[in-house]
């Protein structure tokens, strides 16, 4: 089995709750129903607005990429995801076009920044 | 599984579940190490045609096997994803992106697909180079 981990923590950010969901592991078809059930809408019903952490995943085809399209359809734009710069997960995005369906972004500090700049509406 | 250490030869036949992506995925990726330039087109092309494989060739019929060859040339690395299901059929209402075609033929250098009643057949090759 292709073992996943996705660890959910909840905090306060410029007064918001934002639940982060640090994700680590490879990502396919093995797992891919896992990932997609850790990212199910109805889990962050409270939230102002969730960060998904792929920071710590190595490898992603595309059944995982379908969970993340499926997860920024579900929340909009409550939803960043955060990238390790020049990643492979990155280079999974631009090769299907597909960076401007999510909110992508290679901070902590600019996933927590996007998430506010949408819920104020700038 | 077989792999030939100083000939980086690997054939290896699977059940066409979803976990034998994974293993198809990191035993290529043996041989792929310091033999292609991008290792992640190689490990992406792979389970992309593996997970193809389990997910729509035995569609409608009794569960097969999907098999892996690999071998290394001074060309680089030759990819061979096959298996005896239905071809290549539509999928009407099926899930996923449907990019997995596009990927392979982004990820390898060169990409021949067979397809037919009795089985598909995706051969990819993959540059030489180290990373």
């Amino acid at each position: 089995m292709n073992r996943l981990e996705a660890e959910t923590t909840s905090r306060s950010a410029d007064g918001a709750l934002i639940t982060f969901v640090t994700v680590s592991g490879e990502v396919d078809l093995a797992n891919s129903d896992q990932f997609e059930a850790a990212l199910d809408p109805d889990r962050f019903a409270d939230a102002d607005g969730v960060v998904l952490d792929l920071r710590l995943v190595p490898f992603m085809d595309s059944s995982g990429l379908a969970a993340v399209l499926g997860a920024s359809e579900d929340l909009g734009p409550r939803l960043s995801v955060l990238l390790a710069p020049e990643s492979d997960v990155q280079r999974l995005f631009e090769m299907t076009s597909t960076l401007d369906r999510a909110a992508i972004t290679f901070s902590e500090d600019e996933a927590i920044a996007s998430l506010a700049s949408e819920r104020d509406g700038s | 599984m077989q792999a030939i250490r100083g000939h980086h030869e690997l054939e290896l036949e699977l059940p066409a579940v979803p976990e034998s992506v994974t293993r198809a995925r990191h035993a290529v990726a043996e041989i792929a190490r310091g033999v292609v330039a991008a290792e992640y087109n190689v490990a992406l092309a792979v389970s992309e045609a593996v997970g193809n494989a389990v997910l729509h060739a035995y569609r409608d019929r009794k569960p097969g096997t999907v098999r892996l060859e690999a071998h290394t040339s001074r060309r680089g690395l030759l990819v061979t994803v096959s298996d005896d299901g239905g071809g290549i059929r539509p999928n009407l209402g099926g899930g996923g992106l449907g990019v997995g075609m596009g990927l392979m033929r982004q990820a390898a250098s060169e990409l021949s697909l067979e397809s037919s009643e009795s089985g598909t057949s995706v051969r990819m090759v993959f540059a030489g180079g180290s990373a």
